[in-house]
């Protein structure tokens, strides 16, 4: 069993009467300390994969299991017990809490979760020590990324998970925090899920599952996947 | 570490730093309000109540007719629901033309309470009210307290409050104008009366009852009827004592008299029969008199016949010896010479004869002429014998009229010494009888005075009035329950008002919770993705909003009961009160923080737990903003045509965004049905007093008789006239206790002399025909309150009691237009019939147009009337008693303005704060400062109005409901609102509306463009 079981998951949105399928039929598996990339066109359902991975939504259909534990039946306090103790998350659009410094946004994860590593350190390991005691609104859009990813990473978890991390990123801090992620990933044995539309990334990655209209139109594994310094956009 | 999630809270405070303290000022101004007012009454209650403890302040008060005395208090004393007993003395008097009370000084009960100076030391010096006097001040009564008081005289010594005083109005009397203007007190020796005046009783048992509570009612009431058990054996012991008393006096004075009468009589009588006998001895002893008189008279007059005779004889004797010496021709002197001669002749012859012989011729010659000799000697002897005797005769006859003349002129002088005697004793007897009969006269008038005297007192003695007690308790006092009823409306008040400030303080804090939760959706989503449990992230926010909340509550919950029953007291300012008290009533704010601390909780986690149910990837995601839609308004083609771009977009965000609509219109509707409810209570209490007492009402003055009659009589309509009241209208005006079902209400009963009079005086419209009310036998006519809580109706039968408990039912024919006091009117047809007696009035309204003083003076002099009320003093009283609740409403419409700003604030905070994205997109694309405030302002502005017109309606209704609350069993205040009440509230809410509008411009001025984008969806 891979530590992680994705089986025909189907995931829709009702809102009133109007009925959106992003996810259908989709199935993968990923195992313990992989690097995995989900690459796909806009609007393929890859968030919603990684959502209903990250424990931030159910499944209208199918079944998620992760280490052994079956996430799709899991209620909301199980869901948020998973997302505290398993998960780290890191937005596409950041979603770090505007009324605290980037050194306190990290705490506040840290605070929560019971191995986690020190906030000011993992600061410093994605270059933002000289920048810890400022607010969000004071960062640029990339030193917010690099906060978000503090955070998720000094959570310590089993499953980490970036949503196109590299998003609002320059191509060199793009690599930089590309090579966070492998280097977090390899070294704390750390599986990683990445999102990105950017093709280049998915070489470093030890999977990429393909996602087109909501449905996995790939998988293909990296047998010698290249080193983040190695790759550039 | 402190828990991040906290600090981020508090950075949250910090940030939106106007969010919150809008939230806390809502608090404080809601709860501060609500405790302050809620704690007016007590706290002024628990005031005086202290007040009346510390001064022991008699719970009942009795007086009677013929006095009270020692007998009395011992009675008293052995009831048992009886602490103290004191009995002591007052007085009505004039000072300088002013009536005033003087009592006397009681330590155990009543006690003063001393301002300035000291208690009095001597009997000169008095206490006096602080009002009217100060320190120094000289009080002279001018009216006759001789057997009353010792002094007329007094210093004030020192000023005081009495608890027998709680108003300035302090009550009337009979003498002067009818109205204490003030009053002192002195030491209680300085009463020489022989009887209490009154006697004063405190209650057992009341030591934990508050004053005017329920219980301190019931053992009133319990101890009233103790006391009225009590009454009447003391009344008439009182009067049994009294009576006795005269009767024996009189008694004994008639014994008296009676013994006087008697002895004076006997006296008088003796004196009489002494006068009669020394009458009687004096015509006997005149009558003897005059028959010695007589007799003296008839022995004098036939003393002299005799002695006439005598003289008669004597002169005849003389005459014959005249005669004979005539004869003899002798004269009388020589009559012894021509004896002697012859004797010698004789003599001679003798010898010669002797020498005779005795025969011879010349002895025979001798002897012939002897013989002769003899015989004229003889003759002449005999002559001279004769006038000898007859001299002697004559003289023994003179001597003996001397003699007898002497005599009888010594029984002349001395019957003229007795005739005087008599005269004088006469005189003396005239004198003695003349004295007599004065004395006689005297003692008859004295007696008969005396008797006249004692027969009126005996008159008197039957005619006293049986004794009569009063029984007065603390509601006699002046002030006393007009105190409690000032209190009563604020307590009216205070249940309703606030009440309805606690629900817009709960609407607008939860709406700012609401809309600030929804608002951080996405930071929710965060922390939940973050694996933050619900309990914590709720927990901040319950922080945030229960910080506020307790805190709020807290400080308002002090701040409001410092400050509100403070500026209520000085509403008071009518009555003389001891200084207010605060009392914070922690287990008010316990349960005011239970309450608020419970719905804020409440509410929190409704709209938290509301939010934290989606999954948290749908609370990253925005909400997609409903499906723009057209609306109604664009498919009325021309309107939507004529309107500007600006104007289209504000009527779409208008109806696209109902809940922030509604919650606008609402949260303003609220603030100005305050408003016009405050503004309205003003317009409905004011022009009570003059509709009752000049439109309805139209007599001048009302005057209390001191007897009964069923009509006027000659002398006191002479008085009237005198004194120019006019067209005088006789009334009987009784209280009776109307009754249905449970319900009872005080109510008078009026029964006018003459119809057509009344209708000049009661000007009663009829609330069924709003024409004028007929009087006449076909039934009562009853005020709209008496209909309205008893629920009857014309054709109904209403029942009345009166005050000892015997009922009359009475058909109602009409209702009339009423607003203060319940009346029923009945023609005196009917009241004969239902009442079964000739109906004698009491009363006598009139106009009068001249000076009041004067005319008070002279009826009350005229000792037939007992009171005179002016149409201008009732109409001052009852303003008076609704200056208090004028300044509540002041303070209501004061306290509604500061939450029409608060509220307005805070839904124009939360407006801005919502559309900051917006709003920074409208500068980006240049939209000028003015342009982009007008955007936003002018939804709420619109709405704000949409919010009054509904306020005004929901105002009415709040004003309704209010008067409802307030009015008492009989009170009615005028339920329409005037339309500058409309107009100020609009006025208030628009003025408001206008300074938000230039606070939003100043906030949005700080709005950063580019951090607003920024900030992540």
């Amino acid at each position: 069993m891979s530590f992680i079981e994705f089986k025909n998951i189907k995931k829709e949105y009702i809102t009133g009467d109007v009925t959106i399928t992003a996810v259908k039929d989709c199935s993968f598996s990923i195992k313990k300390g992989e690097l995995v990339v989900i690459l796909g066109p806009s609007g393929a359902g890859k968030t919603t994969v990684l959502n209903l991975l990250g424990g931030m939504d159910n499944p209208s259909d199918g079944n998620i299991i992760v280490d052994n534990k079956e996430i799709h039946n899991y209620n909301k306090k199980q869901l948020i017990n998973y997302r505290r103790n398993d998960i780290g998350f890191v937005f596409q659009f950041y979603n770090l809490v505007g009324n605290l410094t980037a050194l306190e946004n990290v705490e506040l994860a840290c605070q929560i979760c019971p191995d986690s590593l020190d906030p000011k350190n993992i600061l410093d390991q994605v270059g933002l020590s000289h920048r810890i005691n400022s607010f969000p609104s004071q960062l640029s859009g990339g030193e917010q990324q690099r906060v978000a990813i503090a955070r998720a990473i000094a959570k310590n978890p089993k499953l980490l998970l970036c949503d196109e991390p590299t998003g609002a990123l320059d191509s060199i801090t793009g690599q930089r925090v590309i090579e966070l992620l492998q280097n977090t990933c390899r070294e704390m044995d750390m599986t990683t899920v990445l999102i990105t539309h950017n093709a280049a990334i998915a070489d470093i990655a030890d999977k990429v599952i393909q996602i087109k209209n909501g449905t996995v139109e790939d998988i293909l594994i990296n047998e010698s996947p290249k080193k983040a310094e190695e790759i550039a956009w | 570490m402190i828990d991040l999630l906290y600090k981020n809270t508090l950075m949250k405070i910090k940030k939106s730093f106007g969010r919150y303290i809008s939230l806390f000022i809502i608090v404080i101004v809601g709860v501060g309000f609500f405790s302050g007012l809620k704690g007016s009454s007590p706290d002024i209650i628990s005031s005086v109540d202290k007040y009346y403890k510390e001064k022991n302040l008699m719970d009942f008060k009795i007086v009677s007719t013929l006095g009270l005395t020692n007998e009395d208090v011992d009675a008293l004393k052995s009831l048992k629901d009886v602490n103290t007993v004191v009995p002591s003395y007052s007085l009505d008097v004039l000072d300088k033309g002013k009536a005033i009370k003087v009592q006397a000084l009681e330590k155990s009960v009543n006690t003063v309470n001393l301002i300035s100076g000291r208690m009095p030391k001597n009997h000169t010096e008095c206490l006096a009210d602080s009002k009217n006097y100060k320190i120094g001040d000289k009080i002279t009564i001018t009216s006759d307290v001789n057997d009353k008081l010792k002094n007329k005289e007094f210093i004030v010594a020192g000023t005081i409050s009495s608890p027998l005083y709680m108003s300035t109005d302090y009550g009337n009397t009979t003498i002067g104008d009818g109205k204490l203007s003030s009053f002192i007190f002195v030491n209680k020796d300085n009463f020489t009366m022989d009887a209490y005046t009154e006697i004063y009783i405190t209650a057992a048992n009341t030591k934990n009852m508050t004053s005017y509570s329920k219980e301190y009612d019931a053992l009133a009431d319990h101890l009233n009827s103790e006391l009225l058990k009590l009454k009447p054996e003391r009344e008439n012991a009182r009067y049994q004592e009294i009576y006795n008393k005269a009767d024996h006096e009189i008694n004994n004075n008639q014994a008296k008299l009676n013994d006087e009468k008697s002895k004076g009589e006997h006296k008088l009588s003796k004196a009489k029969s002494e006068l009669d006998a020394n009458k009687l001895k004096l015509n006997n002893a005149k009558q003897a008199l005059a028959e010695n008189e007589s007799n003296l008279e008839k022995k004098a007059s036939s003393q002299n016949i005799e002695f006439k005779n005598a003289k008669d004889k004597i002169a005849l004797g003389w005459s014959q010896i005249n005669t004979a010496l005539k004869n003899s021709n002798i004269k009388k002197e020589d009559l012894s010479g021509k004896i002697n001669e012859l004797n010698n002749a004789l003599k001679n012859m003798k010898v010669q004869q002797s020498q005779l012989p005795a025969k011879s011729q010349a002895y025979a010659q001798l002897t012939t002429k002897i013989n002769q000799y003899s015989t004229s000697y003889e003759g002449l002897l005999k002559l001279q014998t004769s006038i000898t005797e007859l001299t002697g005769q004559e003289k023994q006859l003179n001597n003996g009229i001397e003699i007898f003349n002497t005599e009888i002129e010594k029984a002349k002088i001395k019957i003229t010494e007795g005739k005087n005697e008599l005269n004088t004793n006469e005189k003396k007897l005239e004198n003695g009888y003349s004295k007599y009969n004065k004395n006689l006269a005297q003692f008859n008038l004295k007696i008969t005075d005396a008797q006249t005297k004692i027969d009126s007192a005996k008159k008197d003695l039957s005619k006293i009035e049986k004794a009569k007690w009063y029984i007065y308790n603390r509601d006699d006092i002046a002030g006393y329950s007009a105190l409690k009823g000032g209190t009563d409306t604020i307590t009216s008040v205070a249940a309703v008002f606030p009440i309805f400030f606690i629900l817009i303080v709960i609407l607008m804090t939860s709406n700012t919770m609401a809309r600030m939760i929804v608002e951080e959706r996405n930071e929710l989503g965060t922390l939940t993705s973050l694996g933050f449990k619900d309990r914590n992230i709720i927990s901040t926010y319950l922080l945030y909003v229960l910080s506020a909340t307790v805190l709020g509550a807290i400080t308002g919950f002090f701040i409001g009961s410092k400050i509100i029953p403070n500026i209520i007291f000085t509403t008071f300012s009518k009555f003389i009160l001891p200084p207010l008290i605060i009392n914070y009533d922690l287990t008010s704010l316990l349960l005011v923080l239970a309450v608020a601390i419970t719905l804020m909780t409440v509410v929190t986690l409704f709209f938290c737990n509301s939010e934290l149910n989606q999954n948290p990837a749908a609370l990253m995601r925005p909400v997609p903003p409903k499906q723009g839609q057209k609306i109604l308004l664009e498919k009325i083609g021309f309107i939507w045509k004529t309107l500007s771009f600006t104007w289209k977009v504000t009527m779409r965000n208008i109806f696209r965004y109902k809940q922030k609509v509604i919650m606008t219109i609402v949260g303003v509707a609220g603030c100005t049905a305050l408003l016009v409810a405050g503004f309205g209570l003003k317009d409905s209490m004011n022009g009570v007093a003059e509709k009752q007492y000049g439109e309805i009402f139209k007599y001048n003055t009302i005057i209390a008789l001191k007897n009964e009659t069923h009509d006027m009589s000659k002398d006191f309509e002479k008085l009237l006239t005198k004194e120019k009241v006019e067209n005088p209208l006789l009334i009987k005006q009784t209280t009776f206790k109307a009754q249905s079902g449970n319900d009872s209400l005080d109510t008078y009963l009026i029964v006018p002399v003459n119809e057509d009079l009344f209708k000049k005086y009661y000007d009663l419209t009829s609330k069924l025909t709003e024409s004028s009310v007929k009087l006449d036998n076909s039934g009562a006519v009853i005020t709209q309150k008496l209909a309205d809580t008893l629920k009857i109706g014309r054709g109904d039968t209403i029942k009345i009691k009166d005050a000892d408990n015997n009922s009359y039912s009475l058909r109602v024919s009409d209702i009339a237009e009423n607003y203060m006091q319940n009346y029923i009117y009945i023609n005196k047809n009917l009241y004969s019939k239902v009442f079964g007696e000739e109906v004698s009035y009491n009363m006598l309204v009139s106009d009068y147009s001249q000076d009041k003083t004067t005319l008070a003076n002279h009826l009350l002099d005229s000792e037939s009337i007992v009171n005179v009320t002016f149409k201008d003093d009732i109409l001052k009283q009852a303003h008076d008693g609704n200056s208090s609740l004028n300044n509540i409403v002041v303070l209501l419409v004061v306290i509604a303005s500061m939450l029409v700003v608060i509220v307005l604030y805070n839904l124009t905070s939360i407006n801005i704060s919502e559309r900051k994205r917006e709003i920074a997109t409208l500068k980006v694309l240049g939209f000028t400062d003015k342009e982009t405030n007008e955007y936003i302002y002018r939804e709420a502005f619109l709405m704000t109005l949409f919010g009054i017109a509904a306020g005004l309606c929901l105002g009415i209704l709040l004003h309704r409901f209010v008067i409802g609350a307030i009015e008492d069993d009989s009170t009615v205040y005028f339920r329409n609102i005037h339309v500058l009440s409309f107009v100020w509230s609009s006025l208030v809410i628009i003025i408001v509306s206008v300074v938000m509008q230039i606070v939003t411009y100043f906030k949005m001025q700080t709005i950063d463009m580019i951090e607003s984008l920024k900030s992540v969806e």
